[in-house]
């Protein structure tokens, strides 16, 4: 399979994925951006590793924080796999992970790599320190609260 | 030989380093003003040394394996795995010889063929999950698996 993507443009459709869809709920471009045959490697517990799983994922995560948007601090690009390093920054208004609504501003930073082949998202990656998440809304177990 | 793909090699050898826990290799890998900016870490050769000895002190088996890497520009990202067994104290934990085996990212920054620059993001949540797991539960396990039949 030839990949038709180059570094810049692999780089600007991940880019695309987190400021439009995630960012601001465009759920249509989710559809253009995925492709049909998409692994996510860290599914969040729960979810499938597909589109479908992602794309469920990106609505808890409006819904919980309405305002959700990240900050790209940069990104990276070799072959056909870009990195990118983002703090998320959100209010909580709706439930999260079983946690009622605090009203508070959380934020916390994520890195991702994700290969894209073809003009489309078509592996993923993740880690994100939900452990300073959870801290902030003051969700961790008793037993590990610092 | 790229730069970035000589950037890469350093990366990790570095690794390979931290893995056979040969420290005496650090000078020529990390710079003197390393920039560590992992939460709660100050800069400096000296304070890395002492952070990598105590991990390997706390986890002797301690492993940095690598899923990824990919370098762009003077910069190289790295997702790996981090394991080890916990045999001797962690901070104020005492030895539980719990397993951990958890994801994170390291990005780097490479001046001069040195890593001049740190960024990380571990899965914190997993490490604090399987390190506080109760031992307790682990060694009455191992107890009844080595009972001779």
């Amino acid at each position: 399979m030839t990949n038709t993507t180059t570094g810049e443009a692999a780089k600007a459709i991940v880019r695309r994925n987190t400021e439009e869809v995630q960012g601001k709920g465009d759920f249509a471009m989710f559809e253009e951006l995925f492709a049909q045959d998409f692994v996510d490697h860290t599914p969040q517990p729960g979810r499938t590793a597909d589109r479908q799983g992602a794309r469920q994922l990106y609505h808890v995560l409006r819904a919980a924080f309405p305002d959700f948007h990240a900050v790209i601090h940069w990104q990276a690009v070799d072959g056909d796999l870009v990195t990118t390093f983002k703090t998320y920054h959100g209010t909580h208004k709706g439930e999260f992970f079983g946690i009622a609504p605090t009203g508070r501003s959380i934020q916390f930073d994520t890195v991702d790599a994700m290969r894209v082949r073809n003009g489309q998202i078509a592996e993923h990656w993740g880690v994100a320190n939900l452990f300073s998440l959870m801290e902030q809304l003051g969700a961790l177990p008793a037993s590990i609260k610092t | 030989m790229s730069d970035s793909e000589a950037n890469k090699a350093i990366v990790r050898r570095y690794f390979e380093m931290f893995n056979s826990g040969d420290m005496n290799q650090l000078a020529d890998i990390v710079s003197e003003d390393y920039g560590d900016k992992l939460e709660g870490q100050s800069s400096g050769i000296a304070v890395i040394r002492s952070y990598l000895e105590g991990l390997k002190a706390s986890f002797p088996d301690f492993t940095w394996t690598i899923e990824q890497i990919i370098g762009e520009g003077d910069r190289v990202a790295v997702m790996n795995r981090v394991s080890g067994t916990q045999l001797n104290d962690f901070g104020d934990i005492k030895a539980t010889g719990n397993r951990v085996d958890f994801a994170a990212f390291q990005f780097y920054r490479i001046a001069d063929g040195k890593l001049a620059e740190h960024w990380e993001i571990a899965d914190f949540a997993k490490f604090q999950e399987q390190l506080t797991a109760k031992p307790a539960a682990t060694a009455f396990k191992s107890f009844q698996s080595n009972l001779k039949t």
